[in-house]
């Protein structure tokens, strides 16, 4: 069969440019944020600078701008390489990259000014919540579709993330903002109460679970093993995996509402679901470290191979440290402290951005027509910056949060409080500064990145690079669904 | 919680949980062996084809 068909990397390349882009905006803003709480005459008495107004643009920044131009970017690389054929409905395909920055401008424009709807992870109001719905079925459209044309007859389990992320966050993101709009910039839930809470902490959890844990697991499962150029450790672990994590994640949101006026059961089944989702947490974690065996001088010499490491101990180490939070005894000293903060950015910048900064590395130079990164040197530059700034900021932030739950609890003799609340924030400036650093350090890095992709694709922006072909294999005995011939 | 629910959450926890254990045997199977090798080693081929 003649090979005529080549890889769509053209809409890989723009979620590439719009994920460096992102991450360097996101970031940025979530260090002037840092810089504001550790000197408040920085809000310039301006309304749309405070605190309040702009970071959930840092968190919509860094989540959705940034993790999700990497995700879809790498979801529409993977797929296709992972199945052997072209990526269907190339015009979806585009409509999904502007209509995922249209998104992000949208919402990153109106929530400083206040408009939103005052839902952590999900503050953009109703029009721009049904934007979101109407790009995220067309991706799915636009990767289910390509499956069923795939040329390996099994799905490749790196795909199989990629579904359950595409599949729970539509039903998360619907479900979480059924409202009733008033008028254009304002709406209000059909929910209330703790009922309200529960529908929103059940979306805010599952939003941690299905697109900053199984989405970046389908990038880990292709990534890894292509980086290490070893075959994954225990494919059929991997599967064990999967289906533990979609099973249990669902069911651990409550533990985000541990004494509140949730029913008391709720809560304890949001803590156990915590507990049992050790298994799949370490099991992935594992699976992507043990890949690397008899590979570790790779490691050594590759700085993509170093982010993917780091990431995967993050994994294992903030999983560890998220099911430990949800136990009751552990939140009443956690809870409200930095010590969350502590906890997700361990998850956000140690596991998320390393992962996908390890990736974007690795696909890079492929989508972009190069042998490799234009400049090795900066990239190990960048892995220093970040895993600095990344220690900088967990230490602080931890030290920061049990000081704080250490101090608000405690009580004299007769049961009164000793510590005024005014003296534990005097108390932790120090670690705010100490995080502002390490925020100072993770930007740098992106800037790093961001410039060394930019000369990386030098020959993409000179229109000088070929279309990739697709090997085309032989098809398999009784390969169900049968292959789609190649196209001219 | 009624009585009704509660037995109708204890049997699907069950069945849950015994699906599990399913698939974990299912996939344990030495006849999938092969497959799953070959799969294992499928991300590897995008950078041996590099031109």
């Amino acid at each position: 069969m003649p090979n005529t068909e080549t890889y769509n990397d053209q809409i890989v390349r723009l979620f590439l440019l719009a994920a460096a882009v992102w991450g360097v905006a996101g970031m940025a803003i979530g260090v002037f944020v840092a810089a504001q709480l550790a000197w408040p005459a920085l809000n310039f008495d301006t309304s749309w600078l405070t605190f309040s107004r702009l970071r959930p643009n840092h968190t919509f920044g860094v989540i959705f701008a940034f993790g999700g131009s990497a995700l879809m970017g790498t979801c529409y690389y993977v797929v296709q390489r992972t199945g052997h054929t072209r990526l269907a409905l190339p015009g979806l395909a585009t409509f999904t990259f502007w209509g995922w920055q249209l998104v992000c401008v949208l919402a990153m424009a109106t929530m400083p000014f206040g408009i939103t709807q005052s839902k952590e992870y999900a503050e953009p109001e109703w029009f721009i919540d049904i934007l979101i719905a109407a790009v995220w079925v067309s991706f799915g459209a636009v990767f289910f579709a390509t499956l069923a044309r795939r040329r390996i007859k099994h799905i490749y389990v790196a795909n199989w993330y990629y579904g359950a992320f595409i599949i729970a966050v539509a039903l998360l993101h619907i479900v979480n903002n059924i409202v009733i709009p008033v008028s254009l910039t304002k709406s209000y839930p059909v929910y209330s109460g703790t009922v309200d809470a529960m529908v929103q902490w059940w979306y805010g959890h599952n939003a941690v679970a299905f697109f900053l844990t199984a989405g970046f697991l389908g990038m880990m499962y292709y990534f890894v093993p292509r980086q290490a150029q070893q075959p994954l450790w225990s494919y059929r672990f991997s599967i064990v995996n999967f289906w533990a994590l979609i099973s249990v994640y669902m069911w651990a949101g409550s533990h985000h509402l541990l004494y509140t006026a949730l029913p008391d059961w709720v809560q304890s089944v949001g803590m156990a679901f915590s507990i049992l989702l050790l298994m799949p947490s370490w099991g992935s974690a594992a699976n992507g470290l043990f890949t690397f065996n008899g590979a570790w001088q790779r490691v050594a010499s590759d700085p993509a191979a170093k982010f993917m490491v780091l990431a995967l101990v993050f994994y294992a180490a903030a999983t560890t440290e998220g099911s430990l939070m949800a136990v009751k005894t552990v939140n009443s000293l956690s809870h409200y402290t930095d010590w969350t903060v502590a906890h997700v950015h361990s998850g956000a910048i140690g596991w998320v951005a390393m992962i996908t900064i390890g990736s974007l590395y690795a696909m890079a130079p492929r989508a972009l027509g190069r042998p490799a990164m234009h400049s090795k040197r900066s990239m190990e530059l960048h892995f220093w910056m970040h895993t600095a700034g990344l220690i900088l900021y967990v230490a602080a932030m931890w030290t920061a949060g049990v000081t704080e739950g250490l101090m608000w609890r405690a009580t004299d003799a007769n049961g009164a409080l000793i510590h005024p609340f005014i003296d534990s924030l005097i108390a932790i400036r120090p670690f705010y500064l100490i995080r502002f650093l390490g925020g100072l350090l993770i930007v740098g890095g992106m800037i790093v990145m961001a410039w060394n992709l930019w000369h990386t694709a030098a020959d993409a922006r000179a229109r000088l690079i070929k279309p990739i072909p697709v090997p085309i294999p032989e098809p398999e005995p009784l390969q169900m669904p049968a292959p789609v011939p190649a196209r001219a | 919680m009624t009585a009704a629910w509660g037995q109708v959450a204890g049997i699907v926890t069950v069945v849950m949980m015994l699906l599990f254990v399913g698939i974990w045997i299912w996939v344990w199977n030495d006849g999938h062996k092969p497959k799953y090798d070959r799969l294992a080693r499928l991300p590897m081929a995008d950078a041996e084809d590099r031109p």
